[in-house]
């Protein structure tokens, strides 16, 4: 990640001095709200309030300027009328402020585009950040800073949000007091016309007291820096992020809420994933994450036990925790040596361990014990159903006690009680205590689920992205012929020069001009061939009947010409009509796709996935943003449905993974390191046997408007 | 045995009808070549002419239509053949298709001058086979007139025999033949036929839709052979649609994107004649079985609606050897406006 070369991050969570903008003495007011959560939060650095009716504001001194404070600002609060912002901004500016924290709404997010580049550019260009316009404000608890017009009386603790919505920021304040999750910061982002949530991380990552960072997120700007930011923030701690706009619907939405474009989801949830983050799609869920990750260690190992004392709910936590890839303990002869000491003898000890309805406090106890002192068994889960047997007072201090001892040691445990207003009561009362502590089966495997998956992520991070050395010189040298052309695509035998190029193998093609060179052609390739047109006019060339395939003799290739031909001149009499390429007929096995394109807003992207005709049917496809490692690569691969044809489905032979990850590996490397090509796409790629190798039957490269103007 | 060669000055003037009407007129047991084919269908590493196929199906002649053509392009012409071995052939190929028949019909290429290159043009076909030379005319009154002055004052016809001219698609036969005829009898045109424009042979099927614009077929296979006689562009909204006069006009096709469902809809419940499902845009799965239910032909295509329009625009309305009703009204025509006997197929 780039540092702003302007001023370090820390100035804005941990300030020494603030300045409020707009203070007012009306109570109505957000310039009096902000000034009241700063002092009633505890802040301790110097508070100056401006307004210039001078005066106090909860007996502090108002300045009538800011150039009035002796001391140096560090964080600016603005909160006057968007009209007066940009003067208040170069006011700012010349006082030398680090951080200007404007509140105030009314610019992009209502069309005020300009107003709003104005303000961040000059601010740019002298020296400050700007945070938002459009926001609520900080709050951190590093510094015991409520800047906001929030409801005052943050719990801290260590759960940071960022939030692109003010209103739901704000309100997500509420709601975890409430659900007593702690904050170390909660910042809104707003319009984000400078700062943004990769300059966030950048701090929070580091931050020791932060232990989860939550996002809610509606569009990203500058894709690659955020791929970037967060790739290195979940190699710290894990983030969960709402990333709303998934459909079309909700991305017009958003962007007319905050100015900002959502981009597709497709890529948006492949390169979250990619880069481990832990996608919640409700704000409880994301907050029953956010609580349990802040306090759970990484279990040691991928093995889960579950203790019960009824099986239908086990059965409920046996699903869940297939459905979440949660690896159960299945040593049978194990569990039943370590487990018949504390299971009555009719209950189970295979996992779920069934102790019974029968059993009491001292039960769950002893068998979470067990489970605790087994070095096999990564984490536990605690599935409680009410029964009369003991109190719920006992069983709020025995999973008390359990949890404890569990996070002494370092291990998971997650519990499910299921019941009456006792046992609600003792929800509520273990989850202030930071209790991982559910009244549903499934919220809880959830959670559970998304530490191993990110422990998996943490793991894999060790590898390296894959790369391919590439002669970038004649490719671009291909790709500036076409554009001086004025072409932005490239012709079939450029694209497989391309493909030559760097190495990705292509079926063996001549571009013939007339008949004549036509059969020469097919003769010196030897048959079966296949024949395309060759013409810039016509890029569709099946419609225009301009494609004969399987021609196994001169006579069929000579009756394939004139009717290549005789259709391409009726499908566009206009058309320039440059020849035929004839090309070797390959052979057939899996058709696969690996496309790849440099997206607007997150960069190179590589997609593969089930090729042919069926791919916009069938949309068996999935994204990964670029470079990527091997392991990633992998997963990609299998994430597809049709993964399974690579493997070699009812007695065929298995493909040559080898040659498919390669192509993806070169052509992932192509689109980062051409500054023209902005899409490429082999389809079909011919996967064949193991050993086999790989073909690219079809290729074609776009090149970019934007990047490919020349000098 | 009679060689009759059919020549036109224009694209489209109704050579192959004219064909069709005279052998079906006359009774006798005919041959068809068309030497340098210029309506060619490609399929299965099969290359043939549109007529020929036409003219083999509606008359069982035994010979493949593959067989009836010597080459489609000029490239191939130019590579395989000179004016020698292209004559040879000619004589060779009218020989085999002309054996045991009564008459040889032979069509020459799309305009006066087409195939002149390569040596396969109407006028040298006429030449190579000694053949009588039929002209047949088609258009407006005006062009009509501009065709015929032209072809006497500056064709040079020397060595072949000009039967006549037919002229056709005449949209009023009585004006044409009182105001126009009498000159041009003046100036030595003999016209052995003025026949009426005809509007059902302006009409299509959505077979042939579908095979000219490589169409796949997503529903009602069965009744692709519906014929069209009104076209709308699906642009408006599905209940505006049904307000539309053009709505409700007769045997008509809609062209629309796969993604509007509600113009599918409509299209459908005022039983359409078949729908273009353009951009390759496969419409929803319950779409499409409502169509296969309600017997309608969903057409999917690639381009885009204004592209197909444009194409449709272009297209020239065949006779259809599946269209008994429009070669037996044909037949009739010939043989009221034509005179069969001045041609020597009576």
């Amino acid at each position: 990640m780039n540092a702003h070369p302007m001023n370090n991050i820390r100035s804005l969570f941990e300030p020494k001095s603030i300045a409020v903008i707009g203070a007012s003495t009306d109570t109505r007011k957000i310039g009096y709200t902000v000034v009241n959560n700063i002092l009633a939060g505890g802040y301790r650095g110097s508070v100056y309030p401006v307004n210039p009716s001078g005066g106090t504001v909860l007996n502090l001194p108002v300045h009538r300027h800011i150039k009035d404070i002796e001391d140096d600002i560090d964080v600016v609060c603005t909160v006057i009328p968007a009209p007066r912002v940009f003067e208040s901004v170069q006011h700012c500016a010349a006082k030398g402020v680090k951080y200007n924290l404007i509140i105030t709404s009314g610019f992009s997010e209502v069309g005020n585009s300009e107003e709003e580049k104005k303000i961040a550019a000059y601010a740019l260009d002298h020296g400050m950040r700007i945070v938002g316009p459009n926001i609520f404000g900080i709050y951190s608890a590093a510094s015991s800073l409520d800047a906001t017009f929030g409801p005052g009386n943050i719990l801290p603790g260590n759960v940071a949000i960022v939030t692109q919505s003010g209103a739901l920021g704000l309100a997500m304040i509420g709601k975890t007091k409430v659900d007593n999750i702690g904050l170390s910061s909660i910042v809104s982002v707003g319009n984000k016309s400078d700062v943004d949530e990769a300059d966030l991380l950048e701090y929070l990552m580091l931050q020791e007291r932060t232990r989860v960072i939550f996002m809610y997120i509606e569009g990203i700007k500058n894709g690659e820096r955020f791929i970037t930011a967060l790739n290195q923030a979940t190699r710290h701690k894990p983030v969960v992020v709402i990333k709303s706009g998934r459909s079309a619907r909700g991305a017009v939405a958003a962007a007319s809420h905050t100015g900002a474009l959502a981009g597709a989801d497709e890529i948006v949830d492949a390169i979250l994933r990619q880069n481990g983050v832990l996608r919640a799609d409700s704000i409880k869920d994301a907050f029953n994450l956010c609580k349990f990750l802040a306090s759970a260690p990484l279990p040691a190992t991928e093995n889960t036990l579950i203790v019960t004392n009824g099986g239908g709910i086990g059965v409920m936590a046996t699903d869940a925790c297939e459905r979440h890839q949660i690896c159960l303990y299945d040593d049978s002869e194990t569990l039943k040596d370590l487990f018949s000491p504390v299971t009555p003898s009719f209950g189970s000890t295979k996992n779920p361990i069934d102790i019974t309805g029968g059993a009491n406090s001292a039960s769950y106890d002893s068998a979470l014990t067990v489970a605790l002192n087994t070095k096999d068994i990564g984490a536990s889960v605690a599935l409680y159903c009410e029964t009369a047997i003991f109190a719920a007072a006992d069983l709020q201090k025995t999973l008390e006690e359990v949890y404890l001892k569990y996070a002494e040691r370092g291990k998971p445990v997650l519990f499910v009680t299921v019941g009456g207003e006792d046992i609600e009561n003792c929800i509520t009362a273990l989850s202030r205590k930071g209790v991982p502590l559910f009244g549903d089966v499934y919220e809880a495997i959830a959670c559970l689920g998304c530490l191993y998956s990110y422990q998996r992520y943490l793991a894999a991070q060790s590898d390296s992205f894959e790369d391919a050395p590439i002669d970038i010189g004649p490719i671009d040298a291909i790709c500036r012929k076409a554009i001086k052309e004025n072409r932005y695509f490239l012709l079939a035998h450029e694209a497989q020069k391309i493909m030559e190029i760097i190495g990705i193998t292509v079926p063996k093609t001549a571009v013939a001009k007339n008949l004549a060179e036509a059969i020469d052609r097919a003769e010196a390739i030897g048959y079966p061939v296949v024949m395309k047109i060759v013409s810039r006019d016509i890029i569709h060339k099946s419609d225009a009947g301009g494609v004969a395939l399987d021609l196994e003799n001169k006579d069929e290739v000579i009756d394939a010409y004139q009717a290549i031909m005789s259709s391409c001149k009726a499908y566009n009499p206009n058309a320039q009509l440059e020849g035929v390429e004839v090309a070797e007929m390959i052979q057939k096995d899996i058709e696969t796709v690996v496309g790849a394109r440099r997206d607007p807003v997150f960069g190179p992207v590589i997609m593969c996935g089930l090729g042919g005709i069926y791919i916009e049917v069938l949309k068996d496809v999935a994204f990964r943003s670029c470079p990527l490692s091997r392991r990633e690569i992998m997963t990609m691969i299998k994430e597809t449905k049709s993964y399974p044809l690579l493997l070699g489905v009812r007695g065929q032979e298995k493909k040559d993974m080898e040659s498919f990850i390669s192509t993806i590996v070169k052509i992932s490397s192509l689109i980062r390191k051409s500054k023209t090509i902005s899409d490429i796409e082999i389809n079909p790629l011919m996967v064949y046997e193991q050993g086999l190798g790989a073909k690219a039957v079809d290729v074609r490269i776009l090149l970019s408007k934007e990047r490919g103007k020349l000098p | 045995m009679n060689k009759l060669v059919i020549a036109a000055l224009r694209g489209s003037a109704g050579k192959t009808s004219l064909i069709v009407g005279l052998s079906k007129a006359s009774g006798k047991s005919i041959g068809y070549i068309k030497p340098f084919g210029d309506r060619l269908l490609y399929s299965k590493k099969r290359l043939w002419d549109y007529d020929a196929a036409l003219i083999a199906d509606v008359f069982s002649i035994a010979e493949e239509p593959e067989t009836m053509s010597i080459g489609f392009d000029h490239s191939k012409l130019r590579y395989m053949y000179n004016e020698n071995t292209i004559r040879e052939k000619v004589v060779e190929l009218a020989a085999q298709m002309s054996a045991g028949k009564d008459i040889l019909m032979v069509e020459g290429g799309k305009s006066i001058t087409y195939g002149h290159s390569v040596h396969l043009d109407a006028l040298s076909l006429a030449r190579y086979l000694n053949g009588q030379l039929l002209f047949m005319i088609g258009g407006d009154d005006d062009t009509i007139l501009d065709d015929i002055m032209f072809l006497k004052k500056n064709v040079d016809l020397t060595g072949i025999d000009l039967t006549g001219i037919i002229v056709n698609k005449v949209h009023n036969v009585r004006d044409f033949r009182e105001v126009y005829l009498p000159e041009l009898t003046k100036i030595g045109v003999r016209v052995l036929g003025v026949i009426p424009y005809e509007r059902a042979f302006t009409y299509f099927s959505l077979r042939y839709l579908a095979d000219k614009l490589f169409a796949k077929v997503l529903t009602a296979e069965h009744h692709l052979d519906r014929k069209i006689k009104n076209i709308v562009i699906g642009a408006m909204s599905g209940r505006g649609a049904q307000n539309k006069p053009s709505f409700r006009k007769e045997d008509r096709l809609i062209i629309t994107g796969g993604d509007r469902s509600d113009m599918i809809v409509a299209a459908l419940e005022t039983d359409a004649v078949g729908i273009i499902i353009t951009n390759n845009n496969l419409p929803p799965s319950n779409i499409i079985s409502m169509a296969e239910e309600r017997g309608t032909p969903l057409l999917l295509v690639n381009p885009d609606t204004y592209q197909v329009q444009r194409q449709i625009e272009q297209l020239e309305p065949l006779l259809t050897k599946d269209d008994p009703a429009a070669i037996e009204l044909l037949t009739s025509l010939i043989r009221e406006h034509v005179d069969l006997s001045a041609i020597g197929v009576s």
